[in-house]
């Protein structure tokens, strides 16, 4: 055997041995994919969408209290903002399946970034920049996509996101601050994908809100990468008259207890608030609350979206 | 000759590498075997991350479902099939009370959505005990080659865990506890009666999570089976937060009610 020969066989053995040493550096766990959505919780507030004056398990101040208060959905007749997108927090509260994919860097091959698309939802796709780059000076313009940052921390893909601008916590209107940051934790076990959403909200938050979603990888999915077209009109009447833009004062919106009556909670419960929101809580509830007598309505989910089991005979919907 | 001696050096250097790198080859993967064999690692000592302490639910989510008893009937979001359905329907708590079945909802697949605080421990090298304030419910979740001694189905059944991906001192965050539990007593998966059955299986992968701040969380996948009463798995999240102490705990007795 030459000596050159020797060399190469060393080369290839220090090679077989390195690769699968530096393969986890670059991805540990393969996250690209259809992933179908899997709405086993709050099924009706992430498909059709929450009671109005619904903010139960949300730790919200009085400031998000007001503003929510003043919303109403009619704001989304406007031209102006029939189009708007929802914040990328969005993504932890929407019944929508995903599709995410890996963009390599066309020269090393390495992971650029991942892109979780917005399947077809009111929101941007949310990239998530795997190279290292800094985060924009925060006078840097803010977008609905926001700008997020990743990194492995073992088999977990642990991803910052700032520069979001004010947008919504629910659909129902309580808001998000521009100041928000949000950190997202993609786990996955099997073919089980789990996101995990730590929100940090100082205008809006008396702590940070925690949620999470699950997804199936779906090898039928056809989750679209990028969102339809939307063309905004003005979707209802009088809404085009100049300065009127649809809302309620403090005290006049008709709906502030009607959630809290449907379901016999104290209006303080289905206001939310950081103390709601841990078990020593039901000490005050166990005082006031008795559940309804037989639930009334949704009672099976909404059907579609996969919130609802089928076979089921509810003629509460 | 020049060329032909920095060949040959060459060679028997990377001859050298090779060697030792088998050697750290060997030396990381034949423990426990052959020359200087040591025990296999407890699942203590293997621990890739630790669980242990006092943890809290937080409920962000489901929470008119979780914190307090929904309506009768009320099976939003929950999977169940048509039996279920009419099990749901036929609810009577008084008659659970009566029964001295009034810790249906505390099992293991209803106990760990619940509104509880955690105190998780070692009970010995190769089981963790789970205790909930909820109920006054114990979990033993063991490690190894434990085997059932059979009996009668239970209200946390039997749970069999190992550890997985990560390694002792491996990077944050690597390793998953994975928990597979049956045997379970049939109890509710919602506090308002949506049965689970006998048959049921329940799968469980713990992650703890560390924030910047230090803060920690356990993000607990719930995915459970139950050919009899769920038309596919129940796929759940939950979260809990660490707290400093115990002096939160509040054992409270299993309410059928409330």
């Amino acid at each position: 055997m030459t000596g050159r020969t020797l060399v190469q066989i060393a080369s290839a053995a220090l090679f077989a041995f390195l690769a699968p040493m530096t393969g986890p550096a670059v991805a540990q766990v393969d996250f690209s994919g259809q992933w179908g959505a899997v709405n086993h919780q709050d099924a009706m507030g992430r498909g059709p969408g929450p009671d109005l004056a619904d903010y139960t398990g949300l730790p919200i101040n009085d400031e998000a209290r007001a503003a929510a208060l003043s919303y109403t959905a009619s704001v989304l007749g406007m031209a102006e903002r029939g189009c708007m997108f929802y914040t990328e927090n969005y993504l932890l509260f929407a019944p929508h399946s995903i599709l995410i994919e890996r963009v390599n860097d066309p020269v090393t091959g390495d992971i650029l970034a991942w892109r979780i698309s917005a399947g077809g939802s009111d929101r941007a796709p949310i990239t998530i920049w795997m190279d290292g780059r800094p985060h924009p000076s925060p006078n840097a313009p803010y977008a609905f996509s926001g700008f997020t940052t990743g990194q492995w921390q073992g088999d977990r893909l642990v991803a910052r996101m700032t520069h979001m601008k004010r947008g919504i916590m629910r659909r129902n209107g309580v808001p998000l601050s521009d100041k928000a940051t949000m950190t997202l934790h993609l786990l996955r076990h099997d073919n089980i994908l789990t996101i995990m959403g730590i929100i940090a909200d100082p205008i809006y938050l008396e702590e940070d809100l925690v949620l999470t979603g699950s997804y199936r990888l779906n090898a039928r999915g056809n989750a679209p990468a990028t969102n339809p077209t939307c063309f905004p009109f003005v979707e209802l009447p009088g809404l085009d008259e100049a300065g009127r833009v649809p809302h309620f004062l403090p005290g006049t919106n008709h709906d502030a207890d009607t959630f809290a009556k449907q379901y016999n909670l104290p209006l303080e419960a289905a206001y939310g608030g950081a103390q709601t929101i841990y078990p020593e809580y039901r000490k005050k509830l166990r005082e006031t609350y008795a559940p309804p007598a037989a639930c009334t309505r949704y009672c099976c989910g909404a059907g579609g979206l996969n919130v609802q089991a089928s076979g089921l005979t509810c003629t509460t919907r | 000759m020049g060329q032909r001696t920095w060949r040959f050096g060459a060679s028997v250097q990377s001859a050298a590498i090779i060697g030792v790198l088998l050697g750290l080859q060997d030396g990381t993967h034949a423990q426990g075997r052959g020359r200087g064999a040591q025990p296999p690692a407890t699942a203590r000592a293997a621990a890739p991350m630790d669980v242990t302490g006092y943890w809290v639910a937080v409920i962000t989510e489901d929470w008119r479902w979780r914190m307090v008893t929904p309506a009768k009937g009320d099976y939003q979001s929950i999977p169940i099939t048509a039996a279920a359905q009419k099990i749901a329907d036929a609810w009577d708590p008084a008659k659970d009370e009566a029964a001295g079945e009034q810790c249906k909802a505390y099992g293991a697949p209803g106990l760990m959505r619940a509104p509880t605080r955690l105190t998780i421990s070692w009970l010995d090298d190769t089981t963790l005990k789970v205790e909930a304030d909820y109920g006054i419910q114990t979990r033993l979740l063991h490690f190894g080659n434990w085997k059932s001694p059979g009996g009668a189905a239970t209200w946390q059944g039997e749970s069999v865990a190992r550890w997985e991906g990560g390694g002792r001192g491996g990077a944050e965050g690597s390793g998953t506890l994975v928990v597979r539990t049956s045997n379970l007593r049939p109890g509710y998966l919602r506090k308002n009666g949506v049965p689970y059955s006998a048959s049921t299986t329940m799968t469980e992968y713990w992650d703890l999570i560390t924030e910047p701040t230090g803060e920690q969380r356990i993000l607990l996948l719930i995915v459970v089976e139950d050919p009899v009463y769920l038309q596919q798995p129940w796929t759940v999240p939950v979260h809990f937060k660490k707290e400093r102490d115990g002096s939160k705990w509040d054992p409270t007795p299993c309410n059928a009610r409330f």
